[in-house]
């Protein structure tokens, strides 16, 4: 009973969020009349300059005489019509930032569903416990968390081993093991539930700046801020809309000039018919999506620059493990040396392993175990030795002194001299067959003996190859690093079809591969979990921490995947290329755009005068010409709502060929569609009299 | 002083009646043909635009305030 509570308190945030979306286009039309406030308004210059046209023509509309005696019919109603369409258009442009806005406010809620203020078992240090408030609780501070507990805040387990489900916050229902001393289980996050056992836990977190309280922050849009490349547009726009706004206010001495005045409603019909309001609709909504879209994809951003930056990454620094190759590389043989039986190495393979709660690990003692290996000493009087990056080794300490480690070829052979051992040529000879097929080979030894290699069988990862081929045709350089010997590397990487890798790399030169390709101007993005990567995740323009890595790896990345799937770094970087083309062919479309806005009024404006050879389009009056171009300019805006949300259909293309491309669909079009639809709508007004 | 630090926009109607009374006696007699309150909406109309102007220099120069 009590198990099926706990299942059914568990959320998904992705389930979640569709719930919400029942009402997101109720809330998106309520944030976008909200957005008519001024203080808002004025962060788009481009639909600010319409917000300040409809307030002028709404004037006009209700004293059309305002600026000079006017004559004509139906100039109040053509006056209100031009306010309604003006007002849509500002509206129709709120609405698309609020709609991709509302997303994230859903899955925000979804979030602080989950951060209800719990109580927590504080633990002093005399061992007491003290019932205080999760708010409370500040970094440094220890606390007990058993089966059922929502974990409080942010922490790092310092001693247990227990079951969590991090539904909550990665979607995922199957339940993660946590357990102290590990590099990358032992950090737990407030708000996800201990299911079995118990942990005590040092908080690290400060009240109210946990994971989840920057996840709602992100998601919410709360800390969004401009990135480089909207910042570039809005200052290309704004100089847009300044040369069109002195167009405008120039024309009218020209129109007095040729004898044909103009209006002020038409002038700023014409005005917001030129400036670009299509994209400066859109602008904010497309990096908002683009944002969504990482987020769906089980990646946090902490920032939308982030995002940006993958689009214009140059070079991937890839883990092999787990990245390229299946994460779980599995003993596939013992390769005895120096005369030694492959019962002998089976056994000592499985006394170096015993410790080793690796997958690595647990397939040698389970390959051993086959061969009938057996431990005949007691395991409680051993020490075991973790494998270190700087080591490059593991291993067991016997109770009576002997010392057996498994490791790289070279640090094992190090490892034998110091204790006045030597290596054999059969140890190379050994080496070099399971490097030449791909493995990764482990030397085993006890003391100043080598009894033999590991072949530990390394899988490429299916469609792997194509997914680097396809970077490489939009100019993505791949490097791998691995900490396997150079042979090994070689074949694995021949086999994935990366572009360089690093054989023995330790995390050291992780950094150093970064600097040196941001050296020579490239963007660099990573993926990392463990403590050793976080200068490096701090240090690439795109770093991507894992959800299961160490609190330092999650700090120091601009990107946490909940999944823990480093792979997903190659889709991350295609999303931040899809936002980039997006707003590239949105932008071209807008521009584009205006030709024929342009051949629409401007020869119906100077009717007097001998310029009707441009009016191409045969549009039968002025105020028709105007009234079809401006609801043209309005509803462009929420048809292309879709395309920004989801983002122009991504294909692994170089820049030129997508250049070309987005100028044909989005620059051809841009300059074709309108001159149909505004014929179209000039017939709908003609016929039903509206002008 | 604060609440007037906090409250911009009626203190930017302000000024901008103000400049346009001082504008207006220009505008009119620049044109001769308008009506008093026509010059009036005008001058406000011309005064909009050099705020718009403004604005727009700012955006183009302060991108990152927007």
């Amino acid at each position: 009973m009590r198990q099926r509570n706990r299942s059914s308190d568990r959320k998904n945030p992705r389930k979640q969020s569709k719930v919400n979306n029942k009402g997101l286009y109720a809330r998106a039309v309520k944030d976008a009349f909200l957005k008519l406030n001024p203080k808002v308004a004025i962060r788009n210059p481009v639909m600010f300059l319409v917000w300040i046209g409809t307030l002028i023509t709404l004037a006009v509309t209700i004293d059309p005489n305002l600026f000079g005696r006017v004559t004509g019919k139906n100039v109040q109603l053509f006056n209100g019509l031009v306010t309604a369409i003006l007002f849509l258009t500002v509206l129709f442009a709120n609405f698309a930032e609020a709609f991709a806005e509302g997303r994230g406010k859903a899955q925000a809620s979804a979030l602080r569903s989950t951060k209800s203020e719990t109580i927590a078992k504080q633990l002093a240090p005399d061992g007491s416990i003290t019932e205080v408030s999760s708010t409370t609780l500040k970094r440094g501070d220890t606390v007990y968390v058993t089966a059922g507990d929502i974990i409080p805040a942010d922490g790092e387990v310092t001693m247990g081993v227990a079951s969590v489900d991090e539904s909550a916050i990665t979607g995922e229902s199957a339940p993660v093991l946590k357990e102290s001393g590990s590099d990358i289980a032992s950090s737990v996050t407030g708000g996800t539930r201990i299911i079995s056992d118990e942990l005590i836990i040092r908080i690290t977190a400060e009240p109210g700046k946990g994971f989840i309280d920057r996840m709602i922050a992100l998601v919410e849009g709360a800390e969004r801020s401009k990135t480089p490349n909207e910042i570039a547009l809005t200052v290309l726009l704004a100089v847009l809309t300044l040369v069109f706004l002195f167009v405008i206010v120039t024309l009218p001495a020209l129109a007095y000039y040729v004898n044909s005045p103009v209006s002020v409603p038409v002038l700023i019909a014409l005005l917001v018919a030129l400036i670009p309001t299509t994209i400066g609709g859109l602008l904010s909504a497309i990096g908002i999506a683009g944002m969504d879209r990482v987020a769906q994809f089980n990646v946090i951003a902490t920032s939308g620059r982030a995002v940006e930056a993958c689009g214009d990454v140059n070079t991937l620094v890839l883990d092999k493990t787990g990245t390229i190759t299946l994460g779980n590389r599995l003993a596939e043989e013992f390769i005895p040396i120096n005369n030694h039986t492959i019962q002998e190495i089976a056994t000592v393979a499985l006394w170096a392993s015993i410790f080793d709660d690796t997958p690595e690990g647990k397939s040698i003692v389970r390959l051993a175990e086959r061969l009938g290996a057996i431990i005949d000493f007691d395991t409680s009087y051993s020490q075991g030795v973790e494998f270190s990056a700087k080591t490059r080794m593991s291993g067991t300490n016997l109770p009576d002194g002997s010392q057996i480690r498994k490791g790289a070829v070279g640090a094992i052979k190090g490892f034998v001299r110091s204790r006045g051992g030597y290596d054999s040529p059969e140890l190379d000879t050994a080496n070099m067959r399971v490097s030449e097929q791909g493995g990764t080979p482990l030397a085993v030894a006890v003391d100043g003996e080598i009894y033999g290699v590991i072949y530990l069988k390394d899988i490429v990862k299916p469609g792997i190859r194509e997914r680097f081929e396809q970077l490489r045709r939009m100019g993505v350089r791949t490097v791998m690093l691995t900490g396997d010997n150079r042979i090994t590397a070689s074949v694995i990487a021949r086999e994935a079809g990366v572009d360089d890798f690093i054989a023995e790399a330790t995390p050291e030169d992780k950094i150093e591969v970064i600097q040196q390709e941001q050296a020579q101007g490239k963007l660099v993005a990573m993926t990392g979990d463990g403590t050793n990567d976080a200068p490096a995740l701090a240090q690439a323009n795109v770093g991507v921490a894992m959800n299961t890595g160490t609190q330092a790896a999650k700090e120091a990345a601009n990107m946490v995947d909940l999944d823990s799937d480093p792979t997903k770094l190659i889709d991350i970087v295609g999303i931040g290329k899809q936002l980039l083309i997006t707003r590239g062919a949105l932008t071209t479309f807008s521009i584009a755009n205006d030709i024929a806005k342009y051949f629409a009024i401007i020869p119906v404006l100077f009717a007097s005068t001998n310029l009707q050879s441009l009016n191409i389009m045969r549009l039968s009056s002025t105020n028709s010409a105007v009234l079809s171009a401006l609801i043209y300019n309005a509803l462009i805006i929420p048809a292309l709502i879709p395309l920004a949300l989801k983002g122009v259909k991504f294909k692994p293309l170089t820049a030129n060929q997508l250049l070309q491309q987005n100028i044909l669909i989005y620059g051809l079009g841009g300059v074709i569609a309108p001159f149909i639809v505004i014929k179209f709508l000039d017939v709908i007004i003609t016929i039903i009299g509206l002008a | 002083m604060s609440y007037f630090s906090r409250k911009k926009l009626p203190i930017i109607i302000f000024f901008i009646t103000c400049f346009n009374i001082v504008i207006v006696p220009v505008v009119y007699a620049t044109t001769g043909k308008l009506e008093p309150r026509h010059t009036y909406a005008l001058t406000g109309l011309g005064i909009i635009t050099l705020g718009l102007v403004i604005y727009l220099f700012d955006v183009v120069f302060r991108p990152d305030r927007y």
